[in-house]
C-alpha cells in the first residue's frame, strides 16, 4: 500500500513538473554550432586631411590581413559594400551591413599632422545594432603606421573574441640561407607577420634557440662561437651581446627566461651529464634543479613561475616532466607512444605545447599540464620547436622538408589545429620565439 | 550338496529330451487344396478329344470366272454441250443523270416568333384535402405521464395467493409516544416575491460608452477623483486580457527541433577560445512574426570568467539575431507556447571536435 501511494505521489510530481514546464517559456538547448570564420567588413578609413589619404587604405588592409589571417574572421569584399563610410561620426546604416551578412563592422579615420599619425576606430556588432566597446584612438609617428594597424586589429580581435590579440608582437628566429651542407644561420627579428625583418647577428657562428625576455627587449640564445655551445644574452635595441655561461669543459644550451626576467633556466653539460640549472642574470649564480644521470633539458617556466616543465630520458625514453620551480621530485606527464621534447608552457597556463616523434613522423601537440587531453596539431617529416603567441592561441614552429634540398620554414597553427599556414619569409627560418605584446 | 547336481542333471535331461522328441524343430505342413477326381475310360477320353479337335484349313477356294471380252462394242455417240444462254447486262447503256430538283419554290423556314412573355399558364387547381372515410378503429389516446389534478385512488392490485401461510400481525396494545426535542426559535427563511435568476443579477463590467476625448488645455487640469477613476478604468480596460497560461497543444518535438536547427546554424563557436568553455542561457520575447521582441537577456552562465561569458553571450545573441531574418518559422496557432523562449548554448560537444 505504501508503495502504491509512493508511486502515485511520484506520478503526480512528474505530471506537475511537466505541467509547470508547459506553462513556462519554451526552452531549448543547442549543443551543435558551426566552426567558421566570422564575416566582417572594414571599409577604408576616412582620411581627415589630404596628407592621410595614403594611410587610409593601407591601415584597413593591414587590419584585414591580421584578422583574416587568424582563420577566425572572413572579410567581406569592399565591392559588396552597400554603404560607404564617408564620415567617422555618421551613424551606421546597420541594415546595409546586415544585407551583406557582415556580423562585425570596423570604421575608422586617420589624420596626419607633420610626423604624427592619429588613428581612431569603432567596432560594431551589426546584428545587435550596437557598438562593441567604445571608440579608441592611437597616436604615433608615421613610421609606425603598421604597428598602429596591428594595435587596432588587436583591439578588434579582443572585443569580438574576448581574448587578447597577438598582432602587435614580434618573432625572433634563426634565419637560414644557403644549401643544406653549407647553411648560414643568423639571428633575425621580424613582426609576427614577417614584416620589418632585421638581423641581430652575423653568420660567422652557428646560433640556436633564441628566446625573448618577458619584456621583449632582450634575447637569450645559444652560439657555437667558441666551438662549444654557450648561452648568450643580447639586447635587441643596441644589438650588444654577452656570454652568460663560459665555463671551460662544459656546454650550456636551451636557455629560457623566468617570468620575472631576472633569471633564466638553462641546461649545462658537465662530464657528460646534462642537468637543468637556474641562473641569476645579474650575478651569474647558478642553482642546480635536477641531478640525474639522464639528459634533462628544454626547461620552461609556468606563467606564474611556480613550476617547470622539461624533457628527460630518465625513464629510458624522452618524456616530459614537471617539477617545482626550485627543483624537487619531477612528475612525469607524458605517457603516450613515441618521444616527447621541447615543452613550452602556454601563456594562459592551461596547456603545454611539445614536439612528438612517433613512427617516423614529427608532430606539434598540446596537452594539459597534467598530461591529459593530448592533441596533435600537425604531422610532417620534421616539425619541432613550438612557441606560443602572446595570447596562448596560436603556435609557431619549424617545419623542415625532406631531402638534400630540404629547407626549414616557419609555420603557425591555431591551438585548435586549424589554420595551419606558412609564415611569409624571404628565406628559410627555424627556432622561432614569439615576443610578448609590445608596449 | 549333490541334491543340486541331481536336480540340475534331471532338468537338463528333461530339456534335452523335450527338444529331441517334443517336435520342437518340426514345422507344421503347409496347407494344400483338395480337388475331386473322376475316373473315365479310354473311349470316353478319345470321344472327348475328337469333339474338341480344331478343323483343318481349307486349301481350295471357288474363284468366279471372269467374263469374256466382246469384240462388237457398240459406239456411243457424244455431243458437244450447247451454250447456255445468259442475259448479260448492257454496259454501254449510260444511265441518265439525276434530274436536279427545282428549288425555286422552296422557301426558307420562317423563324418562329419567340417572345419573352411567359405563356399564360393556367393555375392548377388547388389541391384539396379530402377526408377519406376510414374504416379503421379509432386510435386510443396514449396515457399522459402527468399527475391528475385530483388524486385518484390507486387500482387494487391483483390478488395473489401466496404459498406461504403467514400469521396476521397484531397491533401493539400501547403504541409509544414520540417525544420531540425542544428547539430554539429560529429566524424565518428569507423569502421574496419574485425569483431572480443569475443572468438577470449579473452586472455588466464593460463600459457602456467610450470616454469622450479630452481637449488639450494649456493649464494643467486639477486632478479629481472621478478623473482618476476614469483613468484607472481606462487602464484596466487597456490591460491585456490574454490568459497567461498558454492554451492548446504545446510545440511538437519536430517544431522545437526546427527552431533549434535554425539557430544553431548561425551559432559560430570559436573552439579554441575561453568562451568555448562557457555555457550561457539567454531569454527573449518573441513577436507573432517569430522575431525577437526587445533585448536578448543573459539569464545564466557557467564555466568561465566574466570576459569569456560576455563573449559567449554575444555569440549567442548574434546567432539568434542573424538567423531570424523575417522571423523564425514557428506555428502561429501555438504562439502562447513560444511567446517567451529560453535557449541554452552549450559548446561542450564542440570543444571535442
Amino acid at each position: 500500500m505504501i508503495r502504491v501511494l509512493a508511486a502515485l505521489l511520484v506520478g503526480l510530481f512528474v505530471v506537475g513538473q511537466a505541467a509547470q514546464a508547459q506553462n513556462g517559456p519554451l526552452r531549448i538547448e543547442i549543443t551543435d554550432g558551426v566552426v567558421e570564420p566570422l564575416p566582417y567588413a572594414v571599409p577604408n578609413f576616412v582620411p581627415e586631411n589630404s596628407a592621410s589619404g595614403g594611410y587610409a587604405k593601407e591601415l584597413a588592409r593591414v587590419i584585414a590581413s591580421d584578422l583574416s589571417g587568424t582563420g577566425l574572421f572572413r572579410e567581406i569584399s569592399e565591392k559588396a559594400h552597400i554603404s560607404k563610410i564617408t564620415n567617422f561620426a555618421s551613424p551606421v546604416q546597420f541594415a546595409d551591413w546586415k544585407a551583406v551578412n557582415a556580423q562585425a563592422l570596423i570604421t575608422g579615420a586617420v589624420k596626419v599632422s607633420g610626423n604624427q599619425l592619429e588613428v581612431k576606430f569603432r567596432v560594431y556588432d551589426v546584428f545587435a545594432g550596437q557598438e562593441l566597446g567604445n571608440g579608441l584612438r592611437f597616436k604615433g609617428t608615421v613610421d609606425g603606421w603598421r604597428r598602429m594597424a596591428h594595435k587596432v586589429a588587436d583591439a578588434v580581435y579582443s572585443r569580438i573574441t574576448g581574448e587578447g590579440g597577438y598582432f602587435d608582437s614580434r618573432v625572433v628566429f634563426v634565419s637560414e640561407t644557403g644549401p643544406k651542407n653549407d647553411r648560414k644561420k643568423r639571428l633575425a627579428i621580424m613582426d609576427y607577420d614577417g614584416a620589418n625583418l632585421q638581423y641581430l647577428t652575423d653568420s660567422s657562428a652557428i646560433v640556436l634557440a633564441p628566446r625573448f625576455s618577458p619584456m621583449g627587449d632582450k634575447v637569450l640564445y645559444t652560439s657555437y662561437e667558441t666551438g662549444f655551445p654557450q648561452v648568450y644574452i643580447l639586447d635587441v635595441g643596441s644589438v650588444k651581446r654577452r656570454v652568460l655561461h663560459n665555463e671551460e669543459g662544459s656546454m650550456s644550451f636551451a636557455p629560457r627566461f623566468a617570468p620575472d626576467g631576472k633569471s633564466l633556466l638553462l641546461s649545462i653539460t658537465r662530464g657528460g651529464n646534462t642537468d637543468i640549472f637556474k641562473m641569476d642574470i645579474a650575478s651569474g649564480r647558478q642553482t642546480r634543479l635536477t641531478s640525474s644521470p639522464a639528459i634533462d633539458t628544454a626547461p620552461s617556466f609556468s606563467p606564474d613561475g611556480s613550476q617547470i616543465v622539461f624533457e628527460s630520458d630518465r625513464s629510458g625514453s624522452q618524456q616530459l616532466y614537471v617539477m617545482p620551480a626550485n627543483g624537487g621530485e619531477p612528475r612525469r606527464i607524458s605517457f603516450g607512444q613515441g618521444r616527447y621534447g621541447t615543452p613550452v608552457w602556454s601563456p594562459r597556463g592551461d596547456l603545454v605545447a611539445f614536439t612528438k616523434q612517433n613512427k617516423g613522423r614529427f608532430h606539434i601537440g598540446v596537452m594539459r599540464t597534467d598530461g591529459s587531453e593530448e592533441r596533435l596539431l600537425t604531422a610532417s617529416f620534421l616539425d619541432e620547436g613550438p612557441t606560443w603567441a602572446p595570447n596562448g592561441r596560436v603556435i609557431m614552429f619549424t617545419r623542415e622538408t625532406q631531402g638534400a634540398n630540404g629547407s626549414a620554414s616557419l609555420f603557425s597553427v591555431d591551438v585548435s589545429g586549424r589554420n595551419l599556414k606558412k609564415v611569409k619569409l624571404a628565406g628559410g627560418g627555424s627556432d622561432p620565439a614569439w615576443s610578448p605584446l609590445q608596449k | 550338496m549333490h541334491i543340486g547336481h541331481y536336480i540340475s542333471g534331471a532338468a537338463h535331461v528333461g530339456v534335452i529330451g523335450w527338444v529331441m522328441f517334443g517336435g520342437v524343430f518340426r514345422s507344421d505342413p503347409p496347407p494344400f487344396e483338395v480337388t475331386g477326381v473322376s475316373v473315365i475310360t479310354s473311349e470316353q477320353f478319345d470321344a472327348l478329344n475328337a469333339v474338341q479337335r480344331a478343323p483343318g484349313p481349307e486349301t481350295e477356294v471357288d474363284v468366279p470366272v471372269a467374263p469374256e471380252l466382246r469384240e462388237d462394242v457398240p459406239e456411243v455417240p457424244s455431243q458437244v454441250d450447247r451454250e447456255v444462254p445468259t442475259d448479260a447486262p448492257d454496259n454501254a447503256q449510260v444511265p441518265e443523270p439525276d434530274v436536279t430538283p427545282d428549288l425555286s419554290d422552296l422557301q426558307a423556314p420562317q423563324p418562329s416568333d419567340v417572345t419573352d412573355d411567359a405563356p399564360d399558364i393556367e393555375a392548377p387547381a388547388e389541391e384539396m384535402a379530402v377526408l377519406i372515410p376510414r374504416d379503421e378503429v379509432r386510435p386510443v389516446l396514449r396515457p399522459a405521464d402527468r399527475v391528475a389534478p385530483e388524486p385518484v385512488a390507486p387500482p387494487e392490485p391483483d390478488v395473489r395467493i401466496d404459498d406461504a401461510v403467514r400469521e396476521a400481525t397484531v397491533p401493539d396494545e400501547q403504541p409509544g409516544e414520540a417525544v420531540e426535542e425542544p428547539q430554539d426559535a429560529t429566524a424565518p427563511e428569507a423569502a421574496t416575491t419574485e425569483i431572480v435568476t443569475e443572468a438577470k443579477d449579473q452586472v455588466a463590467l464593460a463600459p457602456k460608452r467610450s470616454l469622450r476625448p479630452v481637449l488639450r488645455t494649456r493649464s494643467q487640469p486639477k486632478p479629481s477623483v472621478s478623473a482618476g477613476a476614469d483613468a484607472a478604468v481606462a487602464a484596466a480596460l487597456a490591460e491585456d486580457t490574454t490568459p497567461s497560461v498558454p492554451s492548446g497543444p504545446p510545440l511538437s518535438q519536430g517544431e522545437k527541433d526546427a527552431l533549434r536547427v535554425s539557430v544553431q546554424k548561425c551559432w559560430v563557436v570559436d573552439v579554441g577560445s575561453q568562451s568555448a568553455n562557457v555555457t550561457v542561457t539567454v531569454g527573449m520575447s518573441m513577436t507573432r512574426e517569430g522575431k525577437v521582441d526587445g533585448a536578448i537577456k543573459l539569464l545564466s552562465s557557467e564555466g568561465g570568467d566574466e570576459r569569456a561569458t560576455k563573449t559567449a553571450y554575444e555569440a549567442a545573441r548574434r546567432a539568434i539575431l542573424r538567423c531570424q531574418k523575417g522571423g523564425y518559422n514557428l506555428p502561429i496557432e501555438k504562439y502562447d507556447h513560444w511567446r517567451d523562449i529560453e535557449i541554452t548554448f552549450n559548446p561542450e560537444k564542440m570543444r571535442l571536435k
